[in-house]
């Protein structure tokens, strides 16, 4: 009962906080409301008793990734909506569509599936007697998941260089190239020389 | 069946509640009994700082940017590594192997990074 309760609970405020991110006209109310759903998500997860899967949840989510979109917002410079809103007004209907289509596709892949191990149904009781959830995946990972997770560490590589690569001009024998300083809008002719 | 989380869950909205109350407490209480005088020259950053011209949401170096792709993507690392500490005396020495080679890969990335003088601010 009281497991219930606090379901609806943490959901009810997700489900909010998800919309709040999507409506609000001032895109860092929006990122603010985005790391409240994530921490609603978070006390969902920790509910079903995946206490590592919370945590990380917090720590990547609510921490790393919230701090990539703080980023972009100062990088992009955003400060409303308003003028996205006129281009993209057709856009709106579409993205409903595609969401609702999402949702009946995960209710459809969800509702068909029981997560099962190679020794048995994974209920709660069975992940307490194997040690706890972290060390039933941490077992998983380094045994059958061995190849996923080496490759895993060079996708993390792919994306750092990848970044470095697109951030970091080259300098060329020209001219030394410089970084832009803060406040700086790079004029046109400024990026031909570049070039 | 009783699930043990719930007590977990409800001592910490307890932690979360008495945290969140003691702040605002401490905030309406000095906001409820301090004396107040308001003065034009008392809003202005008195010797916090130079008076702000522009806008705070000014475009910036994409550098910042760099800095905290890196940031998240080490964060990620040590996602993985959680679960291998809980579970390496169970899984032994080929597990710590596994790990010297997960870190060794990301390990090019940051020397990439550092050769490339992401580290260093012009």
């Amino acid at each position: 009962m009281t497991e219930k309760i606090l379901f609806i609970v943490f959901s009810v405020l997700a489900v909010a906080g998800g919309l709040g991110t999507i409506t609000r006209k001032n895109v860092v109310h929006g990122l603010l409301l985005l790391v409240f759903t994530f921490l609603n998500v978070a006390a969902i997860f920790f509910l079903t008793q995946a206490y590592f899967l919370a945590v990380i949840q917090i720590l990547v989510y609510a921490g790393a990734i919230m701090v990539l979109f703080v980023f972009v917002i100062m990088l992009l410079n955003l400060r409303t909506f308003e003028q996205e809103e006129q281009t993209h007004r057709r856009q709106r209907w579409i993205a409903a569509a595609l969401s609702v289509l999402v949702l009946v596709e995960f209710v459809v892949v969800l509702a068909g599936v029981t997560f099962t191990s190679v020794r048995g149904g994974l209920t709660p009781e069975t992940m307490t007697d194997l040690g706890g959830g972290t060390k039933v995946f941490g077992d998983a990972l380094f045994n059958n998941m061995l190849l996923p997770f080496e490759v895993a560490s060079v996708v993390l590589l792919v994306a750092m260089v990848g970044a470095i690569v697109l951030v970091k001009r080259e300098k060329t024998a020209g001219g030394a190239t410089r970084a832009w300083e803060p406040g700086e809008r790079p004029t046109p002719e400024a990026l031909e020389e570049e070039v | 069946m009783v699930n043990p989380a719930i007590d977990l869950v409800i001592q910490l909205g307890i932690m979360f509640a008495i945290g969140a109350a003691m702040a605002m407490a401490f905030i309406s209480i000095s906001h409820l009994l301090s004396p107040r005088s308001t003065n034009p020259n008392k809003s202005e950053p008195y010797e916090c700082g130079v008076v702000p011209k522009s806008d705070a949401r000014a475009p910036f170096n994409v550098h910042y940017y760099l800095v905290a792709v890196l940031f998240v993507l080490f964060d990620l690392e040590a996602v993985f590594i959680y679960p291998w500490a809980v579970s390496l005396r169970t899984l032994g020495t080929p597990a710590l192997a596994e790990m010297f080679v997960f870190i060794a890969i990301l390990l090019v990335g940051y020397v990439y990074a550092w050769k490339k003088g992401v580290f260093e601010w012009e």
